[in-house]
């Protein structure tokens, strides 16, 4: 028996009938595809809880939630385009357009750090 | 950075530690049997060129379809006592043609002395501590080197124009040749179909002329990259014969070598490989931006006038990324050479080029 046992019997034994009510309450959550009768399952969409089918990929909208969603839509709409990223310092450190933009080999990894091929490729005409 | 004793233009690192003896200086010409002797460690063979090292003297056989008229000018330039403190030069030859150059079973064959070359392990662990502020102001130096200048070596006033051009042609025309072997089925032909696309983008004048159409041409190397930067041993340079003094207290003793490219042409064609790995992601910006600044505090001329060194270069760097992109496909097709990380950075630019980007 495992001294560290907390006052109270933690950790616990499972208890089958905490498990029984906590699968009761997920499958009265699960709602039925009035279209297709595919399980439908819960999303978060910008904080507005819509229903998307398993199966035919339908979405079921509750009562203001399309209001909701089309409010979203005007704030996306309204807000001020982000800013463009500052110029780096000195021209020459700008890759051109078909440049790698840091998706290059040595982007995560660090440069000289089991990379041999790569550096062979400065050896190399 | 520096290890193994050679002078080679590919595939260097993988020579020898310099023997004690190898920086013993030679006097006197090189003889056909020296050239000839068997043996020796193989420094590169590839792509038609062989580089051997013997003791002290390293024989290079060029290119089979090499004419000796350009070659010779290039060795006598290489050997031109104002690029001295630039340029490794060649060992005479006895009897050899222009004293620079013998025939070896119908081969164009050059002598030099051994130098030491950057080790690709070294670079690879600290890619900052390579002498790239010492290769920029070599470079640099070459570029402002003025031929016209009275006092002008025999031979310096007939440069030959750059290779550049043949190089860039010569990368598709290897690499048409390879393909032709592999089954019509095999995916790399739509990867060399985006490279083949790519080459068609390029501004039509950098397969046509080694300069931009009405820019001045300069003196470039016309193949620069790594390993063809060595540190010359004492001896090697003009000047220092055994025991005398050296003549520059400051000259650590870089030396570029492989002269078979050089002439005039646009200098941006010697910082192109640089440029297309920043490009590609192989070089991190804070070493290419040094690079870049020491070229330009050398008084180097490639960027031109303007603010923006893309200006200037994106032509040539273009041109090498396809090279690049078209012989790493080359090798696979022809040697089976896995496509590594480094020939993905370049097939990732030639499709980004052959988009229209």
């Amino acid at each position: 028996m495992p001294s560290w046992t907390a006052p109270g019997g933690w950790p616990r034994e499972p208890d089958p009938a905490l498990i029984a009510r906590y699968a009761a309450t997920v499958s009265y959550q699960t709602m039925v595809c009035p279209k297709c009768h595919g399980a439908m399952r819960t999303y978060n969409r910008n904080g507005v809880q819509i229903e998307q089918c398993d199966n035919c990929r339908g979405i079921f909208l509750d009562y203001g939630e399309l209001e909701a969603l089309t409010r979203l839509e005007g704030q996306w709409a309204q807000a001020a385009p982000p800013p463009p990223p500052p110029p780096p310092p000195g021209g020459h450190y700008n890759q051109p357009a078909w440049g790698s933009h840091g998706h290059g080999p040595s982007h995560g990894h660090g440069y000289g750090h089991g990379h041999g091929r790569l550096t062979r490729m400065l050896f190399s005409s | 950075m520096t290890g193994g004793v050679v002078a080679g233009d590919e595939e260097t690192g993988e020579a020898g530690e310099a023997g004690p003896g190898s920086t013993a200086g030679r006097r006197g010409d090189i003889t056909l049997d020296e050239l000839t002797r068997p043996g020796g460690d193989v420094l590169t063979d590839r792509k038609g060129r062989l580089v051997v090292r013997h003791g002290d003297i390293v024989v290079k056989t060029h290119l089979a379809e090499e004419e000796p008229g350009p070659l010779l000018a290039r060795l006598r330039l290489a050997g031109d006592r104002r690029l001295a403190a630039l340029l490794l030069p060649p060992l005479r030859i006895r009897g050899g043609l222009g004293g620079l150059l013998a025939t070896v079973d119908g081969r164009l064959v050059s002598a030099w002395p051994a130098a030491t070359a950057l080790r690709p392990d070294e670079v690879e662990r600290r890619i900052e501590a390579a002498p790239w502020s010492a290769a920029a102001e070599l470079l640099a130096r070459l570029h402002t080197t003025d031929l016209t200048a009275p006092g002008a070596s025999p031979g310096a006033e007939s440069v030959p124009p750059a290779a550049v051009c043949a190089r860039l042609h010569r990368s598709l025309d290897r690499l048409a040749g390879a393909l032709a072997t592999v089954p019509a089925g095999d995916g790399i032909h739509r990867l060399a179909a985006d490279v083949q696309r790519a080459y068609e983008t390029l501004p039509p004048w950098l397969g046509q002329s080694p300069t931009r159409p009405g820019a001045r041409p300069a003196l470039i190397h016309g193949d620069w990259h790594l390993g063809q930067v060595v540190q010359a041993t004492p001896t090697s340079r003009p000047g220092d014969g055994p025991g005398a003094a050296a003549t520059d207290a400051t000259d650590a003793g870089w030396r570029i070598i492989d002269v078979d490219d050089l002439g005039w042409g646009d200098p941006a064609w010697d910082l192109a490989r640089p440029a297309a790995w920043f490009a590609a992601g192989l070089l991190p910006p804070e070493v290419w931006a040094g690079f870049l600044d020491a070229y330009l505090a050398a008084g180097g001329i490639a960027l031109g006038p303007g603010s923006d060194p893309w200006a200037a270069l994106d032509g040539p760097a273009r041109a090498v990324t396809v090279q690049y992109a078209a012989g790493a496909l080359t090798d696979r097709a022809q040697f089976g050479t896995p496509l590594d990380e480094g020939a993905r950075a370049f097939l990732d630019c030639a499709g980004r080029l052959a988009a229209g980007a």
